[in-house]
């Protein structure tokens, strides 16, 4: 029986905390791994059986308090090794999780492409984003997931570009379970339910969840926790709003879509869905390779390895004339 | 007596089909021979080009036969016609006027009419096999192997045969065959041999990003894997994802691999940094091109020594091998397996273009491969019980940090004799490394162990070369000593010191490459002999992105 304490390490803090300012990370480990450990119990993984990747930033000290397997990766290559560490788990027949956290930079900026490709190829990966809106460890640049208009300290006159959607760009790129979350109190119920329900699913699951910083966020700074979440929770809506008269009959990857823009044009305000948004049953890479390798291996019909080579090397053997 | 006889023509006029059956027929006979497609069409008008040597692992720069389909194919190739080459042209396609240095002897067939269809290579090459000296009594053998080995129409490969009436050279002799094992032989490019080898090591997880010269790597392990229990394949977007992927697969417990080229290996480099720090092994097999873009991509070069000991941010330690034929890739590649995972550290393998794609003879014993049952438990050790990369780089777990650890002080201690050399003329202690016995050119490195090189004598002037350079220096070397190095790092300092120690007065050190640009500063391998030899280092470099031939640099020295 694990329990949630048994998956801390030991490890100096590095999140904000105290003065009023509280890192929205914090409430976020703490599902994680209340999240985590009824996982573990219920399909009987052992610590070593879960890997723990992450990228840089605030977010990539998440895994150094974890008393699991756990990798602490280069600026954006975090999908690529969770890919090749679930792959090579995959092929082997290793049961238990591979997960990733990473912060809104690290997979939506400089690892854009690579969490792309890990979408793409559906490998067997919880794909965590940390998305509190800015560059938060480097002083407070502007974050691809910045808002449009907010002053930052490298968009001092306001940032000109609009926000990356996490949810649309992980729709677009493959992911087969994708949803949208905050790490505030109040929502602790739904963030847990979300990264369980995210853990179990087989293929990509992306979580993106939406986390307070009051250090160096804009529109967080000076605020309270409490404040902030009022502000959230006034501004958000679970996409299972529209569920009984909008969604009868539409694929699921157009739900998202369709209630985004219901949400702007009829609702007439900003408003951030939140939920799952997203879920399908797709094979892996890993599974497709497996099928087609059974399939070429019983075309060559040999037991032993070395036949198969020999077969596969005839045509190139030199022979003697006699 | 190295023959190298040149094809060429144009797209689409069977030049690669003809470069890779025509080695078969000597081949057959017992004679050692390579061949390659010394360029392909795309940046040249269409005009395509192979060559085929026999008895050599290197082209001569002036060519012993230069066989001609098409115009086009002839005038990127003039250059090559020597005092001896004989030229043997399609009369309808090929005008001699326009070659303003004419061969000593012009063979013109109408292989059109000859062959009597548009097989004008097959043709081609059946006269060149006369001309070659095989002769009419021989005749019946030559269609019983071609029928035997082709299972086809082998018919106009006999009509350009009898299409010349005179013979020209010995060179194929059926009475003289010369003694090789014929016992699991295969014909292979060095990207293939590459696969083998790694394979033999138990390899079992490739991702890469396709990328001239190096992509047959990719192609092989594609098919070859299937056959493999437990062993994968991605192909990644870039660079970046493949070596990332890969890096993933060692972190879970495999044995992964990629194969890139020189522009591949710098979009690489960002995460060899991390594997150091976080001890992850790896392999890049690495095959160098000229110049950064394409055109230069199917031309040759060893410039990425500097990039592959220096590349990244940060230091970190680095095993760096070079093999020189496509029997030594195999080798090698086979050995960087071993050095990698028995270090925890990563090898990067700098072949070449012209090492990579020039197919040769290749040794490769089937029981080798047996199915290796992987646990990756044992294989990730030091990753399963912490941190990979937690404070300051290193695994946070004290148990794993001791165990990473361990692997780096033996590499500390091994250093020396790392610096692996095959010496030609030079004395060198015989309990050393496998490469000082030439008496078993085909030996897997079973049960190595490594020991410093100790040198008793050498003669006063001595090439140190590495690579694609080592095939040319061995057949303009002489009576002078040759240290062929089969890794550049660690930097073969403890030899150079000998070599100070044994009266060397002369070091010669070529390079296909330029290394720094100030003329002094020449060479990228020979700076660092400048630093630790005492007498003369002369250092050739070339960087037009075609090999060094032994003709050019016996002119050039």
């Amino acid at each position: 029986m694990i329990e949630d304490k048994d998956l801390v390490r030991e490890a100096p803090e590095t999140w904000c905390a105290g003065g009023g300012k509280v890192c929205g990370y914090f409430n976020f480990r703490k599902q994680f791994l209340s999240a985590l450990s009824e996982y573990m119990n219920k399909y009987d993984l052992s610590k070593d059986d879960v890997i723990g990747i992450s990228g840089i930033g605030c977010s990539g000290r998440f895994t150094v308090w974890q008393d699991l397997v756990t990798v602490h990766t280069t600026h954006g290559n975090a999908p690529n090794l969770a890919q090749g560490v679930a792959l090579m788990r995959e092929i082997n027949k290793k049961k238990g999780l591979v997960y990733v956290v990473s912060g809104d930079g690290d997979a939506i900026a400089i690892g854009r492409s690579n969490f792309e490709n890990l979408c793409h190829s559906n490998a067997d990966v919880t794909y965590l984003i940390l998305n509190n809106g800015i560059y938060a460890m480097t002083s407070g640049q502007t974050a691809p997931t910045t808002g449009q208009g907010l002053k930052t300290i490298s968009a001092p006159y306001g940032n000109l570009e609009e926000p990356w959607d996490v949810v649309s760009l992980a729709i677009g790129s493959g992911a087969t379970f994708v949803a949208r979350v905050s790490s505030y109190p109040k929502e602790s119920k739904l963030l847990r339910g979300i990264l369980y329900e995210a853990f179990e699913h087989k293929g990509t699951s992306v979580v993106e969840v939406i986390s307070a910083c009051p250090t160096q966020n804009p529109l967080n700074k000076g605020k309270n926790l409490l404040q902030l979440e009022k502000e959230y929770m006034g501004g958000s809506l679970d996409i299972k709003f529209f569920d009984e008269y909008l969604f009868s009959g539409i694929s699921s990857n157009l739900r998202y879509a369709i209630a985004k823009d219901y949400a702007k044009s009829k609702l007439g305000k900003d408003v951030l869905l939140k939920g799952r948004m997203h879920k399908v049953e797709k094979k892996s890479y890993s599974q497709l390779l497996c099928e087609q390798k059974k399939n070429v291996k019983e075309s060559y019909g040999e037991e032993k390895l070395s036949d198969r080579i020999k077969k596969l090397l005839n045509g190139k053997k030199v022979e003697l004339l006699q | 007596m190295s023959k190298t006889i040149l094809f060429v023509g144009s797209a689409s006029q069977g030049i690669k089909t003809i470069t890779d059956t025509f080695p078969s027929i000597p081949l057959s006979l017992g004679m050692h021979v390579s061949s390659s497609q010394f360029y392909e069409s795309s940046p040249r008008k269409g005009a395509m080009g192979g060559d085929v040597v026999i008895d050599g692992d290197c082209q001569n720069y002036y060519a012993d036969f230069l066989v001609a389909l098409s115009q086009e194919g002839l005038l990127y190739t003039q250059s090559r016609i020597g005092g001896n080459t004989v030229l043997v042209y399609d009369s309808k396609e090929v005008n001699l006027d326009v070659l303003p240095k004419k061969p000593k002897k012009a063979v013109g067939l109408d292989l059109k009419h000859i062959s009597k269809s548009n097989f004008t290579n097959t043709a081609a090459m059946g006269a060149t096999l006369k001309l070659l000296g095989v002769n009419s009594a021989d005749k019946s053998r030559l269609e019983m192997l071609l029928e035997k080995k082709y299972k086809g129409d082998v018919s106009e490969v006999i009509k350009g045969f009898d299409a010349v009436d005179f013979e020209v050279s010995d060179v194929l002799d059926f009475k003289n065959k010369r003694e090789i094992v014929f016992r699991d032989l295969y014909y292979l490019m060095g990207n293939e041999a590459a696969v083998y080898g790694v394979l033999a090591a138990g390899a079992n997880f490739f991702a890469g990003y396709p990328i001239t010269p190096s992509s047959e790597a990719m192609h092989s392990w594609s098919e070859i894997y299937q056959l493999v229990d437990q062993a994968g394949f991605v192909q990644g977007s870039s660079e970046e994802h493949a070596v990332g992927v890969m890096l993933g697969a060692n972190v879970a417990g495999g044995k992964a691999w990629t194969a890139t080229s020189g522009p591949g290996l710098d979009r690489m480099l960002e995460q060899i940094n991390w594997a150091a720090a976080s001890k992850t092994p790896f392999v890049i097999y690495n095959v160098q091109r000229g110049g950064p873009s394409t055109g230069l991509a199917t031309l040759t070069q060893a410039s990425d020594l500097f990039s592959a000991v220096y590349g990244g941010h940060g230091d970190h330690p680095i095993i760096v091998l070079t093999p020189s034929t496509a029997q030594e890739t195999y080798e090698i590649m086979n050995l960087a397996f071993k050095l990698a995972w028995s270090y925890s550290i990563g090898v990067i393998v700098n072949s070449s273009k012209e090492v990579a794609q020039r197919k040769n003879v290749v040794q490769i014993d089937a029981r080798n491969f047996y199915e290796k049952k992987f646990d990756l438990a044992k294989t990730c050790r030091g990753h399963r019980t912490g941190s990979a990369c937690g404070e300051n780089g290193l695994p946070s777990n004290k148990a794993a940090v001791y165990w990473l650890n361990d692997r780096f002080r033996r590499f500390e201690e091994d250093y020396d004799s790392l610096s692996m050399a095959e010496f030609t003329n030079i004395s060198v202690d015989d309990k050393w490394s496998p490469y000082s016995r030439r008496d078993l050119p085909y030996s897997m490195f079973k049960n190595v162990k490594f020991e410093p090189a100790v040198i008793k004598s050498a003669p006063e002037e001595v090439y140190i070369c590495y690579g694609e350079t080592a095939p040319v220096v061995k057949k303009v070397l002489g009576k002078k000593g040759l240290v062929a190095l089969r890794s550049v790092y660690p930097y073969p300092v403890s030899i150079i010191k000998q070599l100070n120690n044994l009266n060397v007065k002369k070091v010669y050190v070529p390079e296909n490459n330029r290394g720094v640009r100030v003329h002094e500063e020449r060479g990228q391998l020979a700076n660092k002999v400048r630093q630790y030899f005492k007498g003369d280092v002369v250092a050739f470099n070339k960087w037009d992105g075609f090999p060094m031939y032994p003709d050019s640099l016996e002119d050039c020295l």
